[in-house]
């Protein structure tokens, strides 16, 4: 069974996440862009995603979390990003939509929360009825406001990535 | 032998030729531009000035074609030191028997420079023989006088009781078909040689290369009216090549962006009264968006004015007139093609040079003080300025030169002389300084601010781009020293190599740590920020950041006339930027022996801070200097972005960097920094 879903355009990464996934014993899937990453999520229906916030494939990054949101509420979404500081992560969060934002300019932070995240998804794995996953996915149903989502994508590529609004 | 006259008479003894020849004329060069200027007066379009000293007795032969003299003339003119046909005094009657047409024709349009009859006297200085051979067509015969001043050494004997032999016989392979040959034989000294001695500044150190510049210096002021006289230097033995070779006034003197003339005269109620007139370049002209050319008003210099221009409101030294000529510096035409001895203004008396005004090392215009006085905003630069002043025995009686020849006396004229030249220039400085500097730097400001806002959010992105690339190589090395501990923690692997793994991983952890620090530092740059700043605190903070590179290369960094005030600046980018200049100055190349040092300087203007960083290296590698401070070669080995970022850093604080200036002896680099914020543009975030 697949704990977790890693999405990133980098190889570099997606090699060492999965190395340091299988040695410490949890099984990942990992795609380089989102379309890949959208069918591997619906044919797996991971726990837990973890996705770049800049991926081929996609026009918004807070926009393709959210498709994953209304696809399974109860999946934790991790983004991961170099783009953005420390002030984006928290408007991030406050969205209600992802559950951690993490700055690859931590990197070894990072990795020891992603790899907290990893083995917390393979214990509500292990139990039949993922109390925790319910409540969680009934909150988000709550709280996510989808037009605050696209503002707030708008922002950061205008920002964050230099982007005008055209296709990538 | 000489005619009775009644009463007492004076009756020079042979002797005296040696004191005004061989003691009197100090400088041998000088002889040598006495027999020049004798062949300007005559008319000659070329004269060749040849050295013989490889092998045999050294010799060295002047030629020219100019109008050539019969016996009769020779007597009248050659053997009558004191006296000439061309001084404005003579009044005798004129000789019209026929001549070299084209020298004829030249010599009617020339103002003559020399007039002493003195300079045959001068050729004992050079060696014990001359011979001359003179003839007026190449149809007469020539006449050949030989001198040997060896006879004259006799004091019993009258000068004119020694025989001076002369026949007809040509001379041998002469390069003229007219005109006149002297020739010295058995010369006093090496000309191949060096000049003895410390070296003077601009001043070339072989005795050959020394007397080309002041051939140079005798034919520049001859550039306005004329461009048929070439001199020749030629010889069969030199140290330097470009000590021999052809001096022309194109040579000695190059068109310049702005040239202005001055007349100084009185008038009727004798007030002092300037006429002034400014010819621009037409690229000058078309810059500044000003005339070609400008006649000023005659202005009449009265009391007030006088007092205002530090000038007298007299001219007790007599009319003069003089030209300044000045070309920018900047871009194409800066630096190394500027010699020295191009620089200067330089004063003639009935066109011969009046040691040592305008020559290295001498400021008598005031150029490097009126300089200094712009607080690093001068106008001129005094690589790039030189001119004459002209001023003749007639009409300047009153300014009489020292018996040494190294100057003017001090005298109330010399006062009133000197207080005019300065007043001059001031006036011409002004004119630059109105149309280069200060129009410049008003679009320069804006220019800025629009780099600048357009700079920063470029960098932005850049950063951003920088940071991302950073990023993922970054993380991926966070999740492999993860593994690493996770590889610690197994059982399954011996002790000793757990505890090893662990070592490994806490080593990467920490380095990964504080990389990943740097790279959020960076990612947090926005909008720099800009505050007050004191100019003096900048430099002390360059210099302590590179104090170690100074330590190591051996390099004495000095701080120097620091003119402390408060500038408006992205303090850590100004760091940045003087440190990166510090550190290229103290790595440049310098030329063997030179001890290196480099030295920062501030000033400051109203609107502006200014510092400068100057090495003693070897110039930048290029003749021109290129536009952007990115295209500058590195010279360091280090990567050349760094002059990149400077230029870049510099606009995001407001301000601006550029090369002030570069030669052989180093190069300057000034970094500006605004005092009022004229506008910060808002970022993009």
């Amino acid at each position: 069974m697949v704990n977790a879903l890693i999405v990133d355009d980098d190889a570099g990464i997606l090699e060492s996440v999965r190395s340091l996934a299988t040695e410490a014993g949890y099984a990942v899937a990992t795609a380089s862009d989102w379309d890949t990453g959208l069918s591997l999520f619906r044919l797996l229906l991971p726990d837990l995603v973890v996705a770049d916030y800049n991926l081929p494939g996609s026009r918004h990054g807070l926009r393709l979390l959210f498709e994953a949101c209304a696809l399974r509420p109860s999946t934790r979404l991790v983004l991961m990003s170099a783009y953005l500081n420390a002030d984006d992560l928290v408007q991030v969060e406050a969205l209600g939509l992802v559950d951690r934002a993490v700055r690859k300019t931590d990197p070894v932070e990072a990795g020891r929360l992603i790899l907290e995240e990893l083995s917390a998804a393979a214990a509500r794995g292990e139990s039949e009825i993922d109390w925790q996953a319910v409540a969680h996915a009934t909150l988000r149903g709550q709280l996510v406001d989808e037009s605050a989502i696209d503002q707030l994508d708008g922002f950061l590529r205008a920002n964050r990535l230099g982007d005008r609004g055209g296709d990538k | 032998m000489a005619a009775e006259v009644e009463g007492m008479a004076l009756r020079p003894s042979a002797r005296l030729q040696k004191y005004l020849g061989r003691e009197l004329i100090a400088d041998p060069n000088l002889a040598i531009i006495e027999f020049v200027k004798n062949a300007y007066d005559a008319g000659a379009s070329d004269v060749i000035v040849e050295f013989e000293l490889a092998s045999g007795p050294s010799s060295l032969t002047i030629s020219d074609n100019g109008i050539g003299m019969d016996e009769d003339s020779f007597r009248t003119n050659w053997l009558r030191p004191g006296f000439s046909q061309k001084s404005p005094d003579y009044k005798g009657p004129r000789d019209a028997r026929p001549v070299a047409r084209e020298a004829q024709r030249r010599a009617l349009n020339r103002e003559p420079s020399g007039e002493k009859g003195l300079g045959r006297l001068a050729s004992g200085r050079l060696g014990e023989v001359l011979e001359v051979w003179t003839r007026r067509t190449s149809r007469d015969p020539w006449l050949h006088v030989i001198f040997n001043w060896s006879d004259f050494d006799d004091m019993q004997q009258y000068m004119d009781q020694v025989p001076i032999p002369y026949d007809q016989d040509p001379p041998a392979g002469a390069p003229i078909a007219s005109g006149t040959i002297v020739r010295i034989e058995n010369l006093r000294q090496n000309w191949a040689g060096r000049v003895a001695g410390r070296p003077a500044p601009g001043r070339k150190r072989t005795r050959l290369g020394r007397l080309k510049q002041d051939l140079e210096l005798l034919i520049r002021p001859y550039r306005a009216h004329e461009s048929e006289f070439a001199i020749d230097l030629r010889s069969d033995s030199y140290l330097d090549p470009s000590d021999v070779g052809k001096v022309t006034a194109e040579t000695a003197d190059r068109e310049a962006d702005y040239v202005y003339d001055f007349e100084i005269d009185t008038d009727f109620a004798d007030y002092v009264v300037v006429r002034r007139r400014l010819r621009r370049s037409e690229e000058i002209a078309l810059e500044v968006g000003q005339p070609r050319e400008v006649e000023y008003q005659p202005y009449v210099v009265n009391a007030r004015a006088a007092r205002n221009e530090h000038r007298s409101p007299e001219l007790r030294c007599g009319p003069f007139a003089g030209t300044f000529f000045y070309t920018p510096p900047p871009k194409a035409r800066r630096a190394k093609t500027i010699d020295a001895a191009a620089s200067g203004v330089l004063l003639y008396r009935d066109g011969i040079l009046v040691e040592p005004y305008g020559l290295p090392g001498d400021d008598w215009v005031g150029v490097e003080a009126r300089k200094a006085s712009r607080q690093g905003h001068a106008a001129i630069q005094p690589a790039t300025f030189s001119g004459n002043v002209r001023i003749s025995r007639s009409e300047n009686p009153e300014l009489e030169e020292m018996a040494n020849r190294l100057g003017l006396l001090e005298s109330d004229a010399s006062d009133d002389f000197f207080g005019h030249v300065q007043a001059e220039f001031a006036f011409f400085e002004n004119i630059v300084y109105n149309e280069l500097v200060v129009a410049r730097w008003t679009p320069l400001a804006e220019k800025a601010t629009e780099t600048a806002s357009q700079a920063g959010a470029l960098a932005r992105v850049q950063t951003r781009a920088l940071i991302h690339s950073i990023g993922q190589p970054l993380q991926a090395l966070g999740f492999e020293v993860l593994r690493l501990e996770v590889l610690a923690k197994r059982a399954d692997l011996p002790k000793e190599a757990r505890a090893k793994l662990d070592e490994i991983r806490a080593r990467m952890e920490g380095h990964l740590e504080a990389l990943g620090r740097k790279v959020e530092r960076v990612a947090d740059i926005r909008e720099p920020e800009i505050s007050v700043a004191n100019i003096a605190d900048l430099v002390a903070a360059a210099v302590l950041e590179t104090a170690t590179l100074a330590a190591m290369a051996g390099v004495e960094v000095r701080v120097e006339e620091i003119d402390d005030c408060k500038v408006l600046a992205a303090e850590a980018l100004v760091i940045e930027v003087l440190g990166e200049l510090v550190m290229n100055a103290i790595e440049v190349p310098r030329p063997e022996g030179r001890q290196a040092h480099v030295v920062l300087t501030s000033s400051h203007t109203p609107e502006l801070g200014v510092i400068r960083v100057s090495d003693n290296g070897i110039g930048l590698p290029e003749l021109q200097i290129p536009d952007r401070l990115e295209d500058i070669p590195s010279r360091s080995g280090r990567p050349p972005e760094g002059l990149a970022t400077i230029a870049m850093a510099m606009s995001i604080s407001r301000g601006a960097v550029e090369v002030l200036e570069t030669s052989e002896n180093g190069t300057a680099f000034e970094v500006r920094i605004p005092r009022l914020l004229r506008a910060v543009a808002s970022g993009v975030d």
